[in-house]
């Protein structure tokens, strides 16, 4: 069940961070600097990585 | 689907949208107003780090210790040379910036008692500037802290009126509209002498004769024979000149040396009384190359006749590929101001006339290697690419005058001081007051006046803090970037002296049309 849950998070997470990234990305390259003067993208993407790879550990406990 | 789990969703995209309208809305800066803060402790966006590196250390890399130093801000900059830069980018087009710096010093020895305005002070000026034209890298300066007037003001009378100080050694007016008037009445009345008053960052507009002029066409020497700069000049320059009931009249011919690709356009502009008042302008030729082959670009006329009498300003606008050829001019007053480069022509022995206190010199030409001597005192220019300065000594050019002679070996090298420097001694003329710089000398040099347009910087602590505010409409801007530079004359990296400025903070608060008046919505 806990597995389940986490693997539940991870997944609207990584949902969101892959929106994030692509909203970022697009915003980036339409205006340059109005994302990175605050967010640094690399961690973000780390994070998205991250989660990534929770979803697909989780993934196999929770089934 | 989970309940909760259809609740952590519409969460998360709210979010996501949140600080996506947020990152809009600091792009947009819908107010108008907006600050960006370096504190040195993590990299800034908008603010870039102070270069070049070999002028500034970081304060946690410092390691020296000295009697006189302060311990050292865990994160700041400490800037060892003079000047330094950083730059601002902003996320759109604003009208105002004005930026506080807080900055120290090592605490300084006392000075001797009566003492107040000793020219040892250490670097007693720093300014701030924002630059406003890349071809010839303008800054327009502001005063962040000028000691002698810090110091001036604690032994002179002062009056202060909407951050204009009159600072006088005898209190005579009692109001700096009193002096004014006395000043700009009549040159014969008995307003206060020129020579007596020193200005900082003030523009005095003052009418400056010649009572023993005589105009060309009366004059028996320049009547039949064009005088004119023998030399060379290359790139930006610019002159003072004097006109008395005769045409102003100057031919320039220019040649390119194409050593770069950029643009090598020409822009003559003429200033009475620090106006504009006429401009002229010789368009690229068009070929952009850097072939290095020499090219006549032709020449520009300039005359115009029934000009008030008064001291003229021409200005030369161009980069480093422009040779001036040939100055051919009627007028008998002559006087580049703070600077000027000798082109390499082949020239030995030049002599120059300067009233500058210091003069700097620097040659990229290693054949230009030499000894300048200036009013006795001796310049050796032994790199390429560095800059080396003299106090120059006091030994005048002839007995009768105030000049001092600066004898060049060969050309090819750019010379700079902080007053003007002319080819003959009759052609001499400076209308400038005396600035209260570094070089200024208030009881040697018999100043009893001060005026300045200046602030003193606040104290909170062990940090000063001062503001300065800049026309962003009239600077230069690249992708959103502007360039600023932090000036300390007197500052060297490289001179071995433990003399630094530490700089805590740089805040920059902008200024610009809100998001209703871009709309139009409201009164601009």
């Amino acid at each position: 069940m806990f597995a389940k849950n986490i693997n539940l998070i991870s997944e609207e997470l990584f949902y969101a961070l892959t929106g994030a990234l692509a909203v970022f990305i697009i915003l980036e390259i339409a205006w340059p600097g109005v994302v990175l003067a605050y967010i640094n993208i690399n961690w973000v993407l780390i994070l998205w990585l991250a989660i990534g790879i929770v979803i697909l550990i989780t993934k196999d406990n929770s089934t | 689907m989970a309940k909760w789990a259809l609740k952590l969703r519409i969460f998360l995209w709210v979010v996501l949208a949140g600080v996506v309208g947020w990152l809009l809305y600091m792009g947009i800066v819908p107010t108008g107003e907006i600050s960006y803060v370096y504190d040195f402790s993590k990299p800034n966006y908008f603010i870039s780090k102070l270069t070049p590196r070999e002028r500034v250390k970081e304060a946690k890399l410092l390691r020296f210790a000295a009697a006189n130093r302060r311990s050292l801000a865990s994160a700041a900059s400490v800037i060892i040379g003079d000047p330094v830069y950083f730059s601002l980018r902003t996320p759109r087009r604003f009208d105002k910036a004005t930026l506080t710096l807080k900055y120290r010093q090592p605490k300084e020895t006392k000075p001797p008692i009566g003492d107040l305005v000793s020219r040892d002070i250490y670097a007693p000026v720093i300014e701030a500037g924002i630059l406003v034209d890349k071809t010839i890298w303008r800054y327009n300066l502001k005063p962040i802290d000028n000691k002698i007037i810090d110091r001036l003001s604690l032994a002179w009378n002062v009056i202060d009126k909407n951050g204009v100080m009159l600072l006088q050694r005898n209190k005579k007016y009692k109001s700096i509209d009193d002096f004014l008037n006395n000043l700009l009445a009549s040159p014969k009345s008995s307003g206060p002498p020129r020579n007596e008053i020193a200005l900082y960052n003030y523009d005095l507009k003052t009418n400056f004769v010649l009572k023993d002029y005589t105009p060309s066409e009366l004059n028996s020497k320049a009547l039949d024979l064009s005088s004119g700069v023998g030399y060379a000049l290359r790139g930006n320059w610019q002159f003072y000149t004097y006109i008395k009931n005769e045409d102003l009249d100057f031919i320039f011919d220019f040649q390119d040396l194409n050593k770069n690709k950029d643009r090598d356009d020409i822009d003559l502009f003429l200033y009475y009384n620090n106006q504009l008042i006429d401009s002229r302008r010789l368009e690229d030729n068009g070929i952009s190359e850097n072939s290095g082959k020499l090219i006549d670009r032709g020449e520009i006329k300039l005359k115009l006749a029934n000009l008030p009498e008064g001291v003229y300003k021409i200005e030369l606008k161009a980069d480093d590929d422009i040779i001036t050829k040939n100055i051919i001019t009627k007028q008998q007053k002559l006087a580049f101001i703070n600077k000027l480069w000798l082109a390499d022509g082949g020239n030995s022995n030049i002599v120059l006339y300067t009233d500058s206190r210091e003069i700097r010199a620097q040659t990229v030409n290693p054949g230009s290697l030499q000894t300048i001597e200036a009013g006795g005192s001796e310049l050796v220019i032994g790199e390429t690419y560095k800059q080396f300065s003299v106090e120059v000594g006091e030994e005048p050019s002839s007995e009768a005058s105030e000049l001092s002679s600066v004898v060049l070996e060969k050309d090819d090298v750019i010379l700079a001081g902080d007053g003007v420097f002319s080819f003959s001694e009759s052609g001499f003329i400076d209308p400038k007051f005396k600035k209260v710089d570094a070089n200024l000398d208030v009881n040697k040099d018999g100043i009893n006046y001060v005026l300045a347009n200046y602030k003193i910087p606040q104290d909170d602590g062990e940090w000063k803090i001062a503001q300065v505010e800049f026309d962003l409409k009239k600077a230069y801007s690249e992708n959103g970037k502007y360039g600023f530079l932090i000036s300390i004359p007197g500052l060297r990296a490289d001179d071995g002296i433990d003399d630094y400025v530490e700089i805590g903070e740089i805040k920059i608060d902008l200024t610009g049309k809100s998001l209703f008046e871009k709309l139009g919505f409201a009164k601009e």
